[in-house]
């Protein structure tokens, strides 16, 4: 194998080409992103780039958002991805990491009169997104011991970092199951429903990776405000005091299952 | 060693495969005996660090021995490539230790608005000197990453280069020449850049342009087809075809040029099945069975 192995990057001597070619590199990516034509490529070649990135675009949402894509159609959901090309570009080279601000889109398109719920499903399944290919660390059981041996006004416990908890006016975690487990059977008129049973409430959620796989549970607003807790580093006598409706030993047998725990730390 | 079982070693030692999309996943994996002799897989579909993914990547490369083929690295990008992007695509080389690895003769990065972004598509580079330089230094750093070589696949661009000071093929030429890296010609994107600007000859601009390549710096081939278009209309590379007559035909002519080619099927878009795509393997391996018979009678 003839591989270069000098370390040193041959730097173009030639930096007025090196500018040139930045120039129209940059003028080309503007095009497409803006419909604009600094570039001087023709429009017939232009026009096919800017398809091509509206069809990545919205083929990538309707993969890291396949029950919003079920609930609005292909048709909103292409929408959706030409706006949110405006708002967030990609910037990684991975599509799957595109996509965060999609509630923020749909909360302010016209979607969100009739339905003000999708923006709040498409954050939640933005955040089964980013938890499904997240690192789950194995939870260390000799931490344990630390419950026995050290005061709770010096332990803390120390979440899985993808662990997201989501509070909405509406019952998002249920609708977004109905249709995940449906695979598309449902339609709108079925969220619906599921919000007039539960319409007086606060809704909260945890989305959590367990043996590989996303999940979203439903949680009470007791155990959201533990969960927030225990993210902002508060202390477990603290967490105790805070909230005393929560049983601790079965809150942690429960934790430790669903794999939401790294580890309990004490400062010693 | 007598020459039928050269041939024999020669037809044995050309690894013909598929690209794996996400489709074909769940059959890929379920397969016990396999008709092709490796997969090829889009590195940033296995850029996810936990979950599902990983787990199904190294079940597969129990299975299968498998190339990295990126589709993001933007090796001519001006901005260079994105620091973060590279530590991912190395950490899946090293996980899967592939048999091949390849990217495109493209640009991805840049600027808008000076936000850095990424153009998630292949975009195409002005042939000449300047655009040279940034490949090669390009090429220079992702071989220093990897520790390994690196092949470059050429694309299909929908702007007209004949104006260019080089011409494609002997700008990929240099390129492998000055960076040690190995070439990955796609045939289907030598055919569609010649149906689009070369037209009434296209076959013959094909070969030319094969002809053009150092024979020894080409290690795969990729093999596609297009779907058809109005006369007039620009043919667009999706990847959503059988293999063509044409490409079948200039597959033969490669053969001859670079022995020992490691072949693909290429299928992005309105996918087979498994066994249909397994078909078109078993295709190209007939015609370079028989193409390696005519070339030694």
């Amino acid at each position: 194998m003839n591989v270069v192995t000098d370390n040193k990057p041959r730097l173009s001597t030639d930096l007025a080409g090196h500018r040139r070619t930045n120039h129209h590199q940059s003028a080309l990516i503007t095009d497409i992103f803006t419909q604009s034509s600094l570039s001087g490529v023709p429009e017939r070649a232009l026009k096919i780039y800017q398809q091509n990135l509206q069809m990545t675009a919205a083929r990538s949402l309707s993969i890291s958002y396949p029950v919003l894509q079920q609930m609005v159609g292909e048709q909103a959901m292409f929408i959706l991805a030409q706006r949110l090309l405006a708002w967030e570009k990609p910037a990684t080279g991975d599509w799957a990491d595109w996509g965060s601000q999609l509630g923020q889109v749909v909360e302010s398109s016209e979607l969100a009169g009739e339905h003000p719920y999708l923006a709040d499903i498409a954050r939640l399944e933005w955040a089964v997104q980013v938890v499904g290919r997240s690192t789950v660390n194995a939870f260390d059981r000799a931490s344990l011991q630390l419950l026995t041996e050290v005061d709770p006004e010096h332990l803390t416990i120390k979440l899985q970092p993808s662990l997201t908890v989501l509070e909405s006016p509406f019952p998002v975690q249920p609708m977004w199951q109905l249709h995940r487990d449906s695979h598309g059977q449902h339609d709108l008129s079925e969220g619906l429903e599921i919000i007039m049973q539960n319409r007086e409430n606060t809704h909260f959620a945890v989305v959590y990776q367990q043996h590989n796989k996303p999940k979203a549970d439903v949680v009470d607003q007791q155990q959201y405000a533990w969960l927030q807790g225990v993210q902002h580093g508060m202390h477990l006598a603290a967490l105790l005091d805070t909230y005393p409706g929560i049983d601790f030993a079965q809150w942690l047998s429960q934790a430790i299952e669903r794999q939401w725990i790294e580890t309990i730390l004490s400062p010693r | 060693m007598s020459a039928i079982s050269q041939h024999y070693e020669r037809v044995e030692n050309t690894r013909v495969g598929v690209g794996l999309r996400h489709e074909h996943y769940a059959e890929a994996l379920a397969q016990t005996s396999h008709s092709v002799d490796f997969l090829e897989i889009h590195a940033e579909n296995f850029f996810a660090e936990g979950g599902v993914i990983p787990a199904f990547l190294d079940a597969l490369a129990e299975q299968y021995p498998l190339s990295i083929h990126g589709t993001a690295m933007g090796l001519g990008s001006a901005n260079g490539i994105d620091t973060g992007y590279l530590k991912r695509f190395c950490a899946l080389v090293n996980r899967v230790d592939p048999i091949l690895v390849s990217d495109h003769a493209c640009f991805t990065w840049g600027h808008t608005a000076n936000q850095p972004l990424h153009a998630g598509d292949l975009l195409p580079l002005t042939y000449d000197q300047a655009s040279l330089d940034i490949l090669v230094n390009n090429i220079d750093r992702v071989q220093q990453a990897l520790g390994r070589q690196l092949l470059i696949e050429n694309i299909v661009s929908y702007v007209n280069h004949r104006s260019d000071p080089i011409q494609e093929a002997e700008f990929l030429a240099q390129a492998a020449t000055l960076t040690g890296c190995g070439l990955l010609v796609d045939l289907n994107n030598v055919l569609v850049n010649g149906q689009n600007f070369y037209p009434g000859n296209t076959a013959q601009y094909a070969l030319n342009w094969l002809k053009t390549l150092p024979a020894k710096a080409v290690r795969e081939i990729h093999l596609a087809g297009s779907s058809a278009v109005a006369p007039g209309e620009l043919v667009i590379d999706d990847h959503a075809q059988p293999v063509s007559h044409a490409c079948w035909a200039l597959f033969q002519q490669a053969i001859h040029l670079f022995p020992g080619a490691t072949t693909l099927i290429e299928w992005d878009n309105q996918l087979p099945t498994w066994s249909r795509l397994q078909e078109e393997a078993g295709t190209a391996r007939f015609i370079l069975a028989q193409t390696l018979i005519e070339e030694m009678s």
